[in-house]
């Protein structure tokens, strides 16, 4: 067969072949990654061969195709035009590193410094908690538990809450970063499972006296700001030590000096 | 004419101290005999507008309340006593150590009694919600007075903190003074009475002028919070509105808890009063060139847990609590408050706004929506009362396609794309923005809503179109509908990001510029913009 017909057979094909691998991998389908890490910057070709010089290539494909580059780029280029126009300038700052980001544990060995800054001058999501707990426990420094407890905090999810509960098991009594832990413990309200939870705490022996008195004033004060209590169930599985507690810092939040 | 002469001579010999004084027309023997004002110096000598109007000087203004015209003589044999002890008799403390600098301006209003129709300022003593009895005015009036003294009498006046003296032996009798920042004034205004000067010396006008001149908070605990932390108040954070002074979009974003991060505790101190924070690292970002404070004394503000200060036993604080031995009560300043007492005098800002985090979207948001991300700052120095942030600096980045020919197999051209960072910043000036705590919606958390609120110094609350002295009212006799909207300045602010390319994250950071140095960034945070 000639190779004027040879070509004529295949490239069409081919090309229609490349094309739908192309709208495969479209970013409309790619997008749903909003937490993947980024990318290198540079001029990296993220698929594909390095540009060669065409040599077999139709000029009206090579033509619609840079066309749609040249659409895209105008299209790519508008997002940073929208900052100017808003009063906004390009500047050159590094991107930020991953490992950062994921406040990866690993960091510890050497980078503590600089998790510490990020964990405490950014506002974690929930699925950082873990990554959290785990510094909270590991960090050779005092400032880095506490920043990761006050994180923990801040995270208002149920797998937050449960972290903080966790470590008021592992965190050595005494430390600073133990200290932080029972106040940060906060039920949505009463009806919550986690205040069941947390009531449940005021008679566990691995705490000491101040943490169930910090949780008892929490829970005493989640009641006084909704005019609710603690569900009945909830409440006959306590000892009469905790419900006498949750009585005096109820008083206590009233300000009833009357009854100490 | 021998009474004409001796009537004279009486004038003539008024005290030596008095730089000027004012003679009634209607012959008032008091108000012959004594002045409506004067200024002296800390040694005692006279002070006139040249010093007043010299800005190395700094003024402290006493007021009275509760005396008759003929109780001048105590007023200024009291104010006298209280200038000489707070040079004299206050250890190191900033009234001693700036003695040389400050300038005390008496000032003489005669009223009915303490409590009376006519007291001056509505002067009373009032019963309060935890310790008894304490003093109570109206700030406004006070505010109003002043004004009023500048306008027609003392031109250059500008106190840096403002007293009221209370006619009263009363014991014991709570003190107090609003910090300038939290009511947002140019200078706060302590009250303390006659009996303070005999029973305690220089602590109260010198601590409670520390609150007005200076922003400090108390650091000392409160009997029976001990082991309580301030942070456990933020159970009632979602009760927060946010007011007129945010945008509407924010308004609706912020009032649905979870999106951004703000706190109760933080807006009631670590709110721009330095020496107080509600974490122990209080320097939240590395700058070069600078090192950073540690307040590893937990403490302060009503509660004994939550909120923190620096080592270093001084005026503002108590030894009801004491973490170490250099944890409790000197007439002395710790190093963060003597860097404020230097700025205060010397001008001259002595460290970077550097308290700062972003406080949201949550990181990894995923629910930006619209051609606008509103992301929230918050920063410790906002409302310092020093060295406010002047400026922000924002930097947003993302990743931008760009595109390019590739070749499959040498021949077949294909769009391909590569992702290049990109980053733009912005200045942004900060602006005014406070939230509103309706305590109606705190049902049986008022009364400890109310005790903090005047714990800190904020005794006056709008009501209804008027003003009600919070600190006075039993809040059991008020039907819960007419309770009072507590509002205050908060730390933090929003920023409008032009984050308009659908299914993108951005990420951002900011920094902070206080008129000396930029801050360093604080880490990078994320928001997805949806649609």
């Amino acid at each position: 067969m000639p190779i004027r017909r040879l070509l004529r057979w295949t490239l069409p094909p081919l090309a229609l072949f490349a094309l739908a691998g192309w709208l495969a991998s479209t970013p409309l389908a790619q997008r749903a990654q909003p937490t993947a890490a980024p990318q290198s910057a540079g001029m990296v070709p993220a698929t594909g061969p390095a540009a060669q010089p065409p040599r077999a290539a139709g000029l009206d494909r090579l033509s619609s195709v840079q066309k749609l580059v040249a659409q895209k780029n105008a299209e790519a280029g508008q997002q940073a035009e929208e900052f100017v126009h808003a009063g906004w300038h390009i500047d050159n700052a590094p991107p930020p590193d991953p490992k950062l980001l994921a406040l990866d544990p690993s960091l510890l060995k050497g980078r503590e410094a600089e998790l510490r800054q990020q964990i405490a001058t950014t506002t974690a999501s929930g699925d950082q908690a873990a990554n959290l707990a785990k510094i909270a426990r590991d960090a050779q420094e005092a400032a880095t538990q506490v920043a990761a407890v006050e994180a923990l905090g801040r995270i208002r999810t149920d797998e937050a809450q449960q972290e903080l509960t966790d470590l008021l098991h592992t965190l050595p009594d005494g430390t600073l970063a133990r200290r932080e832990v029972a106040p940060l413990l906060r039920p949505a309200d009463l009806s919550d499972p986690r205040a069941a939870k947390l009531a449940l705490l005021l008679d566990d022996s691995a705490l000491n006296a101040v943490e169930h008195k910090q949780i008892a004033f929490t829970l005493s004060l989640v009641a006084l700001r909704d005019r609710s209590q603690l569900p009945a169930a909830v409440l006959d599985q306590l000892s009469p030590a905790a419900r006498s507690l949750l009585a005096r810092t109820t008083s206590l939040a009233r300000l009833d000096r009357s009854n100490p | 004419m021998k009474r004409l002469l001796c009537l004279l001579a009486l004038v003539l010999a008024t005290p030596a101290a008095a730089q000027t004084f004012t003679i009634n027309p209607i012959g008032n023997i008091w108000t012959i005999l004594y002045p409506t004002w004067k200024c002296v110096k800390a040694d005692g000598t006279a002070c006139g507008n040249a010093e007043m109007s010299n800005p190395y000087y700094k003024q402290v203004l006493i007021l009275s309340t509760g005396f008759a015209d003929s109780e001048r003589p105590a007023f200024w044999a009291d104010f006298d006593r209280t200038v000489a002890l707070m040079t004299q008799s206050a250890g190191s403390s900033w009234t001693v150590q700036r003695a040389s600098q400050l300038l005390y301006i008496g000032y003489f209003i005669p009223g009915g009694p303490l409590g009376s129709d006519t007291a001056v300022f509505g002067g009373k003593i009032a019963p309060h919600p935890v310790r008894g009895y304490a003093t109570s005015l109206s700030q406004n009036a006070v505010y109003s007075q002043i004004d009023s003294i500048r306008y027609w009498t003392l031109p250059y006046l500008r106190p840096i903190g403002a007293a009221v003296m209370f006619n009263t032996f009363q014991t014991p009798v709570t003190a107090n003074a609003a910090p300038p920042s939290l009511v947002q004034k140019p200078f706060g205004i302590a009250k303390y009475t006659r009996q303070d000067l005999i029973e305690r010396g220089a602590y109260v006008p010198t601590h409670e002028l520390a609150h007005a001149s200076l922003n400090f908070l108390d650091e000392y605990v409160e009997q029976g919070f001990e082991d309580l932390s301030m942070k456990q108040i933020d159970v009632a954070t979602p009760l927060v509105l946010f007011d007129w002074t945010w945008g509407g979009l924010v308004t609706a974003i912020g009032n649905f808890l979870g999106v951004y991060d703000y706190n109760i505790s933080e807006i009631l101190s670590n709110n721009g009063n330095d020496n107080m924070a509600t974490v122990p690292g209080v320097t939240t970002v590395y700058t070069p060139g600078w090192s950073g404070q540690w307040y590893g004394y937990e403490g302060g503000m009503f509660f004994g847990r939550g909120t923190w200060h620096q080592a270093g036993s001084n005026l503002m604080n108590g030894n009801n609590v004491m973490r170490g031995w250099d944890d409790g009560f000197a007439f002395a300043h710790s190093p963060s408050q003597q860097q404020v007492v230097d700025n205060a005098f010397d001008g001259g800002i002595r460290r970077p706004n550097d308290r700062i985090r972003n406080a949201g979207p949550m990181n990894g948001w995923p629910l930006a929506f619209g051609s606008t991300t509103h992301v929230m700052l918050f920063d410790g120095d906002k409302n310092h009362h020093f060295h406010p942030t002047q400026e922000y600096y924002v930097q947003v980045g993302w990743y931008d396609r760009q595109w390019s020919t590739c070749w499959q197999w040498g021949v077949i051209p294909y769009p391909c794309y590569n992702d290049v960072w990109t980053t733009a910043g912005n200045w942004i000036w900060p602006e005014y923005r406070s939230i509103n705590l309706p305590m109606s919606s705190l049902y049986g958390l008022a009364r400890l809503a109310q005790q903090l609120v005047c714990a800190v110094g904020v005794n006056e609350v709008s009501s209804n179109g008027g003003t009600i002295r919070l600190c006075d009212q039993n809040l059991d006799t008020i039907a819960n509908n007419f309770l009072p909207t507590l509002n205050f300045p908060v730390p933090y602010q929003d920023v409008g990001v032009p984050a308009s390319q659908w299914f993108t994250t951005y990420w951002w950071r900011f920094a902070t510029w206080n008129g000396r140095t930029t801050s360093g960034y604080t880490g990078w945070s994320s928001f997805y913009r949806s649609f």
